[in-house]
């Protein structure tokens, strides 16, 4: 029989004393993952004043980034205003260098001064964002994300500093005259090195189709606290090259058929989602149920939900998933974790502020002579009912940027938005020559505008016209 | 943990545990390297078994798991070798040639597992479905393919397999 042949060749096969041995002491030299223990928030500041000390010469505008600038500012870099107004906090220097303004398309340069190398980081995160003061009133502006217009210019690492610029748009929807912005408030709060976003998906649906195996049943114990959670390590995982602090250590349901997620957590990480949860798990949690009939939701549920109950064990925490059970289960629609977290310490606060004054340039406006109406370009069909034009009712142009603005077509009975993005534009000067400047921004809602950048400024007094898809628009 | 605690683990599991891994492995080596990581989490992870056989059942999925994650997980390259246990002789393999261990160790990684657990550590195919988290039908589709291979393979060896 194959069992008793089986048997008696394995029976054979038993540890040798001496790694039994071997392995004893080295349990007894392993440690127990201690109970994860959140650090008070805290910001270690090493030699910030021997930092501080040094700031002043390093501000020192490089000839480099002065090139870089002026070369940005082309056409208005002799009257760009040049603002060395500086802020410092925590070892870290700002330094706005020039500021001006259309009225709708802002550019501010500033450098990044940071000894110690951290803020420039691929994985340093920041909250860098711009305001604007129209003399007394503020004008919400725009958080420095990349794709809000920040971009870093240069980087000199013998100085540690960089310079960017912050490119902003108008931020609302309407085309009416914009007021007139006086100066730009550069602010930062904190800086987050070290971040990183994991976000594992184990299934989604429509359920019940496609559904992938998984554990039905799963080994538990009970805490102190009588909360039952998973026991850790049942999971297989493949470890995450980018975020291997985190990962599903056991995921499956409990006696009681309750399905469960367990997650590790290495103890070093820090939540990530806000200054004010660092304190907090860094995970989230997020399942749907399909109703039985797979044709709509019954619920959604997250971890911040009674309906996920959150355990913490000894390396991370044990997510219990009330509303799925294993009656629920085959509605599962999707089930996923995410974890957004630093594994450089956490937040990094301070309170850097910067009020710049801000040039403003001229900007001109045509109308065209003629009706102009561009047809909508979007892929996707409109609406029925929908008009599929926008007329073109001014186009400016500022030594930044070109704003086109659109409004119903008469007769129409919407304004259509046109895309943007596929509208050609090209800027004719006097000498003949032409620019094609990048699409940057467009807002509709009823009305509408699209803007383009040019990459260096121009100067407007020289446009003789704009043309959009090829119809011209002489100055 | 002290050493008599650890010395009670071992030698209540260890033997089982390096079984299920020479079982999946077929490398005296690799399931010596797969028993230490177990014990070693085991002890990291420090948890709560509501009863005794849940710790062997815990033990046996951790091994299965790491025997899973032999050849691409980063903790095999972190592997230290055992103090002074680089320096002894490799043991001889215990799978005799045409023995039914080499007969196992022919089969696909997979169902190495689910005969090891059902033949020797008499499971059954519920409590393995426990062990590896995978359905019961799972395991008995298994256990049916591998006893075909195996038949195929010892058909010189009557009676082997029923």
């Amino acid at each position: 029989m194959l069992n008793d042949a089986y048997k008696q060749e394995m029976d054979r096969l038993t540890l040798e004393e001496d790694f039994r041995q071997r392995l004893v002491t080295a349990m007894t030299q392993e440690k127990p993952r201690s109970q994860k223990k959140r650090r008070p928030l805290r910001a270690i500041w090493v030699a910030a004043a021997v930092c501080a000390a040094l700031v002043g010469s390093a501000l020192a505008l490089s000839p480099t980034f002065r090139d870089i600038i002026l070369t940005s500012l082309g056409f208005r870099a002799p009257y760009a205003t040049e603002t060395p107004t500086s802020c410092e906090d925590k070892g870290i220097t700002i330094e706005a260098q020039s500021a001006l303004t259309d009225g709708r398309m802002t550019r501010l340069y500033f450098t990044v001064h940071d000894p110690s190398g951290v803020f420039f980081l691929e994985d340093t995160q920041n909250d860098l964002y711009m305001d604007f003061l129209a003399g007394e009133e503020e004008i919400p502006g725009s958080a420095g994300r990349r794709e809000d217009g920040l971009e870093r210019l240069a980087y000199d690492t013998e100085t540690q500093t960089a310079l960017y610029v912050f490119r902003i748009g108008p931020t609302g929807y309407e085309s009416a005259t914009p007021p007139t912005l006086t100066h730009a408030k550069l602010t930062m709060s904190y800086y987050l090195p070290g971040y990183r976003c994991w976000g594992g998906e184990h299934f989604s649906g429509p359920m019940p189709f496609g559904k992938p195996t998984l554990p039905i049943d799963i080994l538990e114990t009970t805490t102190e606290n009588g909360a039952v959670v998973l026991l850790p390590d049942q999971t297989p995982h493949t470890p995450d090259e980018d975020c291997p602090e985190v990962y599903i250590s056991s995921m499956g349901f409990d006696a009681e058929g309750v399905y469960h997620v367990r997650v590790h957590a290495d103890s070093s990480i820090i939540n990530a989602t806000g200054v004010d949860c660092q304190d907090l798990p860094p995970f989230h949690v997020y399942y749907d149920i399909f109703t039985s009939d797979g044709k709509s939701y019954e619920g959604y549920y997250n971890s911040y939900d009674d309906v996920v109950v959150t355990t913490p064990v000894s390396d991370g925490w044990d997510y219990r998933l009330s509303k799925l059970t294993r009656e629920t289960y085959p509605q599962l629609g999707t089930l996923r974790t995410f974890a957004w977290y630093s594994i450089s310490g956490g937040y990094r606060q301070g309170n850097w502020e910067l009020t710049i004054p801000i040039e403003q340039v001229e900007a001109r406006t045509a109308e065209p002579k003629e009706t102009l109406i561009l047809s909508r370009t979007k892929d996707d069909p409109p609406p029925s009912g929908l008009s599929h034009e926008a007329q073109v009712s001014s186009v400016s142009v500022s030594s930044l940027s070109v704003v086109a603005d659109f409004t119903r077509p008469e007769n129409y009975r919407l304004c259509a938005d046109v895309d943007g993005y596929a509208t050609a534009c090209t800027v004719t000067f006097a000498d003949g020559s032409t620019q094609e400047p990048d699409f940057f921004r467009e807002a509709w809602s009823g009305s509408g505008w699209v803007m383009w950048e040019f990459p260096e400024a121009i100067d407007p007094a020289q446009v003789v016209s704009v043309s959009l898809n090829g119809n011209e628009i002489p100055f | 943990m002290d050493d008599q605690e650890a010395r009670q683990l071992v030698d209540a599991y260890g033997d089982a545990v390096h079984r299920l891994a020479y079982a999946r492995t077929g490398n005296r080596s690799d399931a010596e390297d797969i028993t230490q990581e177990t014990f070693l989490r085991l002890v990291r992870a420090a948890p709560t078994f509501r009863e005794e056989a849940h710790r062997k059942a815990w033990l046996l999925r951790v091994a299965a798991n790491c025997a899973n994650d032999l050849h691409r997980s980063p903790w095999r390259r972190r592997v230290v070798p055992l103090e002074e246990g680089a320096q002894l002789p490799a043991p001889a393999e215990t799978s005799e040639p045409g023995g039914i261990l080499e007969a196992v160790a022919a089969l696909p990684e997979k169902y190495r597992t689910v005969i090891h657990l059902y033949y020797y550590e008499d499971l059954s195919a519920a409590e393995i479905a426990r062990v590896l988290g995978v359905r019961a039908e799972t395991v008995n589709t298994r256990l049916s393919r591998a006893r075909t291979m195996l038949r195929k393979r010892c058909k010189e060896v009557d009676g082997y397999v029923e």
